[in-house]
């Protein structure tokens, strides 16, 4: 009996060291080819934090092993893709950076019971209300990155602000959605001059122009609701107009590839997740970025990339705390966060929200078409539940 | 003997099928779920393909628009399945009794496949009077208006946004059925008396018309069946990815969906049926070569877009060599060989023989 008890508990103790050199197995359900291809910067980031895991001594006493398939910037092979990651065991499935691109990998993951978080999708529906309980975005709402850049609007000075809307993209209704609630709290409805609209491939922007000049009074500031490359032909139409008024726009104009066709641009200024030309004012954010040049040989295209890096951290220090891999568990754990300061910014999750509303953004300014780090820029408020699912 | 005649009519639908279970069968026993899932994505394409081919291969009209019903089908299918807080959220403008209710899937399934007949019949009525590639170009419009429509019509379809939360419904078995309902349906069709008035008149229009076959009504026919079987096999797929969107439904769906059936031969159920299998073996193949495969010490891997080459290269190999498709002539020809109603004293094999002769 002794020598059986004995024998068990050998036994016992082996399965658990089997058990924990068993990997802890993240999959990347992302873009490697295709137009969200971009993301790979951020994937390469999440791949420096899992080797600093891994080499100081893994997650757990666990090392962290990465399993990948393309979703070619398609939704169904998006979909295809999150399947396989949880068929391979993952027991965190890494989607895109793009509501509309990663949900359908994310919703696999979420089927089988497995956490998906999303690189930086700004649609908050990516997360309980939208895929389901599992799903994480590593980002801000775009409703609350509107709310940042109306504060700083107001903080520069501005008071009469006027929206120009490129209806395109659901992200794009969002910002501005967010900015002009948040516009007319801070000066009320006779700061705000209007909104306009046109589509990204509208080759002219001219009766938009028109009508901006027509108005009774001139806006001080304009908020520029678009993305690449429709966005940089605004700019340089509002530009060539005589307009000077200052520009403010979202993280989707991060970067500088794009400035050659508005050449000497300025008083344009966007909220970034850092600065990547050198100026970054958080010490953490620049050391980063030095591992990130280091490794890749190459400056990020954008800030974007911080968040894949963010994500794998918060998503071990969930793990760390529930003190296994179980999916239930790391859950529960994600939902206690409270700004907890990853990689400098204060990361909070609910039951009921899986993504930031409060993300300070690092304002940007562009000037002779050379960028400048201004300052990290927080919003008082955060957006309502009826701006963020708007019915 | 009825049934005798029932056996030789639906025997082509019925070999598919078995072909098809011993598959299910194979790898329900040893396969990874990794296999699993790419047959029950095979076993939803097999069943678009034969939607596909009712129509194709009985009128003769080439369609580049049924990714148009498959894409009907399944919008249709989350309008009645998807959670109730989720429809509320993404399609405000959906009418309060779906806001409310939902369907089981597969009575959403077959009610997706009524929705897109019913369009089919509207919109074939006018089209189909249309022949040739004239018809053609005619379905590709169709297509064009219904990606079109559907990625505006924001209030029921989120607009170009995916509608993610589709409840799943992918077990093997039950695909399977699908398939052989849709098979029996297609070969049932083709050997009725419609079906062979619309056979006729892919063969000789002006002779179908001298001896009085109502050429439309064959056509109409057809058409709506084959929406009926796009819009369920839509819906089926809609349910095995969980979310749907418009660019889902797009031309590339159609060009592989084309490919399938020109490669099997677009004039035999089993044709139709054995390239779908063919393609996705190989879709599956370069697929995974893409990925890249360890090999010893290196990981060979092929360039992204391999995929849709390959399919181009065979599609374009089987119509310079096999035109008419992979399967031996004496086997697809078969199908058609045998008579539907059999000649008093003589077997469909005697009838074969003395046509061959």
């Amino acid at each position: 009996m002794k020598a059986f008890g004995v024998f068990g508990a050998i036994m016992m103790s082996t399965t658990s060291m089997i058990a924990a050199q068993e990997p802890i197995i993240i999959g990347f359900a992302t873009a490697q080819s295709g137009w969200l291809s971009y993301e790979s910067s951020s994937v390469e980031a999440a791949k420096i934090a899992i080797e600093e895991i891994n080499s100081a001594g893994g997650l757990l006493g666990r090392q962290i092993k990465i399993v990948e398939a393309d979703t070619k910037t398609d939704r169904t092979e998006g979909a295809r893709a999150g399947q396989e990651m949880v068929d391979q065991g993952a027991k965190l499935v890494v989607v895109s950076c793009d509501y509309d691109m990663g949900s359908p990998a994310a919703f696999a993951a979420e089927s089988a019971g497995v956490i998906a978080i999303s690189l930086c999708a700004n649609d908050p529906k990516m997360g309980v209300q939208g895929v389901g309980s599992h799903a994480f975005s590593w980002s801000f709402a775009a409703q609350s990155g509107g709310y940042v850049l109306a504060d700083f609007g107001y903080e520069e000075g501005w008071r009469k602000a006027y929206s120009l809307l490129d209806t395109t993209i659901e992200f794009d209704k969002s910002t501005c959605a967010g900015f002009n609630a948040r516009w007319k709290e801070l000066v009320g409805e006779e700061g705000f001059l209007g909104e306009d609209t046109w589509r990204n491939d509208d080759p002219s922007i001219s009766a938009q122009i028109t009508r901006l000049l027509a108005l009774p009074q001139q806006p001080d500031v304009i908020m520029l609701c678009t993305y690449l490359p429709g966005g940089a032909s605004a700019i340089k139409q509002l530009r060539d107009a005589g307009i000077k008024t200052p520009l403010i726009t979202s993280q989707a104009l991060d970067g500088d590839f794009w400035l050659g066709s508005v050449p000497n641009l300025s008083g344009f200024y966007y909220n970034a997740y850092m600065s990547i030309f050198g100026d970054e004012p958080s010490p953490e954010s620049q050391a980063l970025l030095d591992k990130y040049m280091k490794r890749t040989g190459q400056r990020p295209v954008t800030s974007n990339f911080v968040t894949g890096y963010g994500l794998i951290k918060g998503y071990a220090l969930a793990v760390e705390r529930a003190g296994t891999d179980e999916t239930d568990a790391v859950l529960a754990e994600f939902n206690k966060f409270t700004d907890e300061k990853i990689v400098g910014v204060p990361i909070t999750f609910t039951p009921e929200m899986h993504i930031q509303l409060k993300w300070p953004a690092l304002m940007m300014a562009v000037e002779n078409g050379k960028h400048k780090a201004i300052r990290y820029q927080t919003s008082g408020a955060t957006p309502s539940m009826s701006l963020l699912f708007p019915q | 003997m009825p049934i005798r005649d029932l056996i030789a009519r639906l025997l082509p639908a019925l070999v598919v099928i078995a072909v098809l279970a011993l598959l299910v069968a194979i790898v329900d026993l040893s396969g990874t779920r990794l296999v699993q899932n790419s047959l029950v994505e095979m076993l939803i394409m097999t069943t678009l393909v034969i939607g596909l081919y009712v129509f194709v291969g009985n009128t003769g009209i080439t369609s580049f628009g049924h990714a148009a019903f498959i894409c009907i089908g399944a919008y249709c299918t989350a309008w009645m399945t998807l959670p109730l807080p989720l429809k509320k959220l993404n399609m405000p403008g959906l009418p309060s009794l779906l806001h409310n209710h939902n369907l089981p899937v597969p009575v959403s399934v077959l009610v997706s496949g009524g929705l897109t007949a019913s369009i089919a019949i509207i919109i074939g009525i006018p089209l189909l009077r249309l022949a040739g590639i004239t018809a053609s170009i005619a379905t590709l419009a169709v297509y064009m208006v219904t990606a079109i429509s559907y990625s505006n019509w924001d209030a029921v379809t989120l607009g170009t946004s995916s509608i993610v939360g589709l409840p799943g419904y992918k077990d093997a078995w039950m695909i399977l059925a699908w398939v052989a309902l849709a098979a029996i349906a297609a070969r049932l069709f083709e050997t009725s008396n419609i079906g062979l008035r619309a056979r006729a008149a892919r063969d000789d229009e002006v002779a179908a018309r001298s001896v009085g076959i109502d050429i439309l009504a064959g056509r109409l026919a057809s058409y709506a069946l084959s929406a009926f079987v796009l819009g369920c096999g839509g819906a089926l797929y809609a349910h095995f990815l969980g979310t749907i969107s418009v660019d889902a439904f797009s031309l590339s769906m159609t060009f592989v969906t084309l490919a399938m059936l020109v490669v099997g031969g677009s004039r035999s159920l089993m044709g139709a049926v054995a390239g779908t299998v063919l393609i996705s073996l190989v879709v599956e193949l370069l697929r995974q070569l893409e990925r890249g495969v360890d090999v010893s010490f290196t990981v060979l891997s092929l360039p992204p877009g391999s995929q849709e080459l390959g399919i181009a290269l065979i599609m374009l190999c089987m119509l310079l060599v096999r035109p008419r498709g992979i399967l031996p002539d004496r086997i697809a020809n078969q199908t058609f060989a045998e008579p539907s109603r059999p000649v008093v004293g003589g077997s469909a094999n005697d009838i074969a023989k003395e046509k061959t002769t």
